[in-house]
């Protein structure tokens, strides 16, 4: 028990030091907490405001942030995945081209059935990117209008940029030219 | 007609005009003369230069004997090689020189390779032009393919139909580590380890990226590989 204890108290000093440093997306980070009271800040972003968004919620926020006079993430610039072993991570990096404001937006989703809304109907650039997410880890995007590998063809078999992927590809011979 | 119509001072001018130009004719002459030696010593000394070269190369060569591509008269018994001004070949020799001298190219240019090595090889500075190697995107016509960058997955079964097009006799030459071996990504889930696992090659040609050099180099090797099939080895001493 003491042990156990003792392990919180560092994790508690981490938010007391935290204040000291000026938050320099304070002025996106607020109104967007108080328009989603859902989001979950992450402190880890060094390029621009992170927020943990829950999978339900991704759609109505994105187009609430879209909307958000001051914000207005009109352009979305990339979207990636990161395999944590236990789950899966959906990465959205947004900007606004007119206010000047990064934010990233990360989705946890089940390593097992992992699938999250696509957010085509909102940023239609977002079409390849998800493509690329579902070719390279196997991440579902609901309601996207053109779901199929983008960069390995049709029957590759698993998902190479999993933790687990095994390549499972026969090994070739080396060819030698028959002697004329 | 002009000097009549001026009358007196036409003739006065005229004597005057026939001295101006007896007067300077010789030293045109001489002039003329002098730069026609000139441009005779130019020429010998570019003669000489030219003999001061092939000494100079055919010190190379007993330098280095390994490096120096065949001829197809070295080929030949001693007797006919002395024969002046008669060139005696075998078919196959001649078969070999024409293959060797117009190697016309089929680019395929997969990743950084194919700028760094290739392209820059035959822009303007290396210019595989000018070795008789145009790059041609036919492979009906082309007699070697130069494959330069990774080789994935997907463009692995292009590579293979485009060397079955090609018309036989056909070489490879494999530019850049990952053309080789696949390179630093050959445990990529999407990289063919080397081409040579797809078609037979011929040359490779090392270096992440080659230099043009390195890629010319290998064009001669391939060379003196056609000028000696179908002979026999060259003679160990020269």
């Amino acid at each position: 028990m003491t042990e156990e204890e003792k392990k919180p108290q560092p994790a508690a000093a981490g938010p007391a030091e935290a204040p000291e440093k000026p938050d320099p997306f304070a002025a996106v980070r607020e109104p967007v907490l108080a328009r989603f009271p859902q989001l979950q800040p992450d402190g880890d972003m060094k390029t621009a405001a992170g927020f943990i968004v829950p999978a339900q919620d991704l759609l109505r926020v994105a187009r609430g942030l879209k909307a958000m006079p001051g914000v207005a993430l009109d352009y979305l610039s990339h979207v990636t995945g990161v395999d944590y072993k236990d789950h899966l991570q959906v990465v959205y990096y947004l900007m606004g081209t007119g206010t000047g404001a990064q934010v990233v937006l990360k989705v946890n989703v089940p390593a097992e059935n992992p699938e999250v809304d696509s957010v085509t109907s909102v940023w239609p650039g977002a079409d390849w990117h998800e493509r690329e997410a579902y070719d390279l880890l196997g991440v579902r995007f609901r309601d996207h209008p053109n779901l199929k590998r983008i960069l390995l063809w049709e029957g590759y078999e698993g998902y190479p940029l999993r933790k687990d992927f095994v390549d499972r590809r026969p090994k070739r011979e080396r060819q030698i030219k028959a002697a004329r | 007609m002009g000097l009549e119509d001026q009358g007196g001072s036409g003739q006065i001018q005229a004597p005057a005009q026939g001295a101006a130009e007896q007067a300077p004719a010789p030293a045109k002459a001489r002039a003329g003369e002098t730069q026609l030696q000139e441009q005779e010593q130019i020429q010998s000394q570019k003669y000489a230069a030219r003999a001061g070269n092939i000494k100079l190369f055919r010190q190379l060569d007993e330098l280095e004997p390994d490096r120096r591509i065949v001829q197809e008269s070295e080929l030949l018994p001693g007797f006919w090689k002395r024969l002046p001004g008669v060139i005696t070949t075998t078919v196959q020799n001649l078969v070999n020189w024409g293959r060797r001298n117009s190697l016309w190219y089929y680019p395929i240019g997969t990743a950084c390779c194919a700028i760094e090595g290739l392209m820059a090889a035959g822009a303007t500075r290396f210019d595989l032009d000018r070795h008789g190697m145009p790059p041609w995107f036919s492979p009906r016509w082309c007699d070697v393919m130069i494959v330069a960058g990774t080789v994935t997955e997907k463009m692995a079964p292009a590579i293979k139909t485009i060397y079955d097009q090609m018309a036989e006799p056909k070489y490879v030459i494999a530019v850049g580590g990952c053309a080789i071996n696949g390179g630093p990504f050959y445990q990529g889930y999407n990289v063919v380890d080397g081409v040579d696992k797809l078609i037979p090659v011929d040359v490779y040609v090392p270096g992440c990226p080659p230099r043009p050099e390195a890629v010319l180099h290998g064009i001669y090797m391939l060379r003196e590989k056609i000028a000696r099939a179908g002979t026999r080895p060259a003679p160990a001493k020269r």
